[in-house]
């Protein structure tokens, strides 16, 4: 190929074809790249493992409707917090991409990381780039059909892993691994494994970076949170042009020539196929690895690294970097803001959930004593581990009297309890327009929740 | 499946127009679908559901009206609804306007 007329050897990391026959990467984003991998897809698999006070640390139990995150259990009633949480996520991607451009792509995104462990598979099996080739040249022999085989039973078997740990963050993994074990697995929990598993398969072993390509949304809306500041991987053609093949012998300043070789690698190495050489394009996943192959190129040739590199558009222009500007402050202090609320938010929330509801039927009772009586119905609810005994009561100092049975409610439930709450006849007059009407737990003191609400009499009695 | 194909460093596969579409398609209404599902049913309890159907009579109801069965057929129904969407806008999008047409 066309790296001969530089003097090196030409290195594949990804090249992309109408198969992928990708080789070993090397250079410190590839490690970097390989490290992120392995902390997130080990936490993946890990985290539904992880036990805490006796139950699974992360648990989205859907079947009995509530969340467990370590410390933390959240009712459907708290989904404002998990509203809250995607809202935090959508701007920490903006801010670090406005910062930092597509790290997300590059490091973090699913589709590349297991991509990425589909590929390492298929290298453990096939051999790197090279043998692959060979192997593939002459299908259905004995070694093509062994190997093919086993890459298959790997990528089936990583993939019915995948389905199996994502089942396991809404059915305890425990009971789901023993249920999978004693091959009693349930109907929908056999569907999603399946499902999920497909999925994987399909998106890391067959579409790979097409998905980048075309399915991905924020590869389109990238051009929003970019400036002229953001780091991009980039070209450098002020140093670059012109490029050219030149022996090694040639002085490239004398022969009218810029530092690239024009080998050709950094396209090949390209996952989606692009020559970063052409500038900043929606297609460019930021993985970096034509940053590491030219800076083995430009080693190998005995020129300085960093013909392509992270750099702002504004640094190519010859200017300096800003970190510091309108679009990154405002982000930056919006994040800040929403982490501290959401965290302030979570340590003040309300272990009792509380609603009043008046009758609907009549504002008040005159009662045949001639005291005078509303009717309310609360809705309590136990956001707590564990079961507590409720005492209803109100804030009138005596001038209201809550007729209303202590109430047990056991962890996550809901109950109705109707209270009746009356006024004396001789008080009516003094009896307030509203009211607090509260809730306290009977053995925790300071666990408690109040609502206000209206009370009624006849306005002549006033 | 060819390896002549790797002969070329550059060829990449692109998909045909239509195979994009039907992967936008697939795609973007299974995002709706995803955030659609979180919040229906953060705010509907699919027991609701449950017991407006339930006959007493034991069988393949069972597998279906649980809350997993009500979430999973919930989040397909969603997917379908916004696939649907999807589909017309693509169509939509495709049709000459009447300045092309020739015909007003």
């Amino acid at each position: 190929m066309n790296g001969e007329s530089a003097g090196v050897e030409v290195v594949d990391l990804y090249a992309k074809h109408s198969k992928v026959y990708p080789r070993e990467v090397t250079g410190r984003f590839a490690r970097l790249r390989n490290l992120a991998s392995i902390a997130l897809l080990g936490t993946y698999y890990g985290l539904p493992w992880l036990q805490w006070n006796g139950r699974q640390a992360v648990l989205f139990d859907l079947p009995a409707r509530k969340f467990y995150l370590f410390g933390l259990t959240l009712w459907p009633q708290d989904f404002l917090y998990l509203t809250w949480l995607l809202i935090l996520a959508a701007l920490t991607l903006f801010f670090v991409t406005a910062v930092a451009g597509r790290v997300w792509c590059g490091y973090a995104c699913p589709q590349t990381v297991w991509t990425e462990a589909f590929l390492g598979l298929e290298r453990w099996v096939e051999g790197d780039r090279s043998r692959r080739l060979k192997l593939d040249r002459t299908p259905w022999t004995l070694e093509w059909v062994t190997r093919k085989a086993i890459k298959q039973a790997l990528w089936t078997s990583f993939a019915a892993l995948t389905g199996f740990s994502f089942v396991a963050y809404f059915t305890p993994a425990r009971e789901l691994g023993a249920a999978v074990w004693n091959l009693q697995l349930g109907g929908w929990e056999t569907f999603w494994i399946l499902f999920y598993g497909f999925a994987t398969y399909a998106n890391a072993g067959f579409l790979r970076e097409q998905v980048c390509l075309y399915m991905c949304p924020y590869a389109r809306f990238q051009s929003a949170m970019f400036d002229r500041d953001s780091l991009i991987v980039s070209y450098d053609p002020a140093r670059g042009e012109p490029r050219g093949a030149r022996k090694r012998s040639v002085d490239p300043r004398a022969a009218g020539l810029g530092d690239c070789v024009d080998c050709t690698i950094c396209v090949q190495v390209c996952p989606t196929g692009i020559d970063i050489r052409d500038g900043l394009q929606y297609e460019c996943i930021a993985c970096a690895a034509c940053v590491d192959a030219c800076d083995d190129v430009m080693d190998r040739v005995g020129y300085a690294p960093g013909l392509i590199r992270y750099a702002t558009e504004r640094e190519l222009a010859g200017g300096r970097a800003r970190l510091l500007r309108p679009r990154v402050l405002i982000y930056g202090s919006l994040l800040a803001l929403l982490a501290t609320g959401f965290v302030v938010s979570l340590f003040l929330r309300e272990p009792i959930g509380l609603d009043v509801i008046r009758d609907r039927n009549a504002l008040y009772r005159v009662l045949p004593d001639g005291d005078v009586e509303n009717v309310y119905s609360l809705r309590i609810l136990n956001k707590d581990d564990q079961a507590h005994r409720y005492v209803i009561d109100a804030d009138t100092g005596g001038l209201l009297q809550v007729d209303a049975e202590p109430v047990v409610v056991s962890a996550g439930e809901v109950r109705a309890v109707p209270a009746r709450v009356r006024v004396r006849a001789a008080n009516i007059a003094d009896a307030p327009r509203r009211f607090r009407i509260s809730v306290r737990v009977a053995d925790t003191p300071g666990l408690r929740a109040e609502r206000e609400t209206r009370f009624f009499v006849p306005e002549d009695r006033r | 499946m060819d390896p002549q194909a790797t002969d070329d460093p550059v060829a990449v596969r692109r998909w045909p127009s239509r195979l994009r579409m039907v992967a936008a398609v697939g795609w973007s209404s299974f995002l709706a679908a995803s955030i659609g599902t979180m919040l229906v049913f953060a705010a509907l309890d699919p027991e609701m559901i449950i017991a407006g159907f339930d006959s007493g009579e034991p069988g393949i109801q069972s597998f279906w009206l649980t809350r997993t069965g009500i979430y999973s057929l919930g989040f397909f129904l969603l997917w379908l609804v916004a696939a649907v969407a999807a589909a017309l806008t693509v169509a939509l999008m495709q049709t000459p306007g009447p300045e092309k047409s020739g015909q007003s």
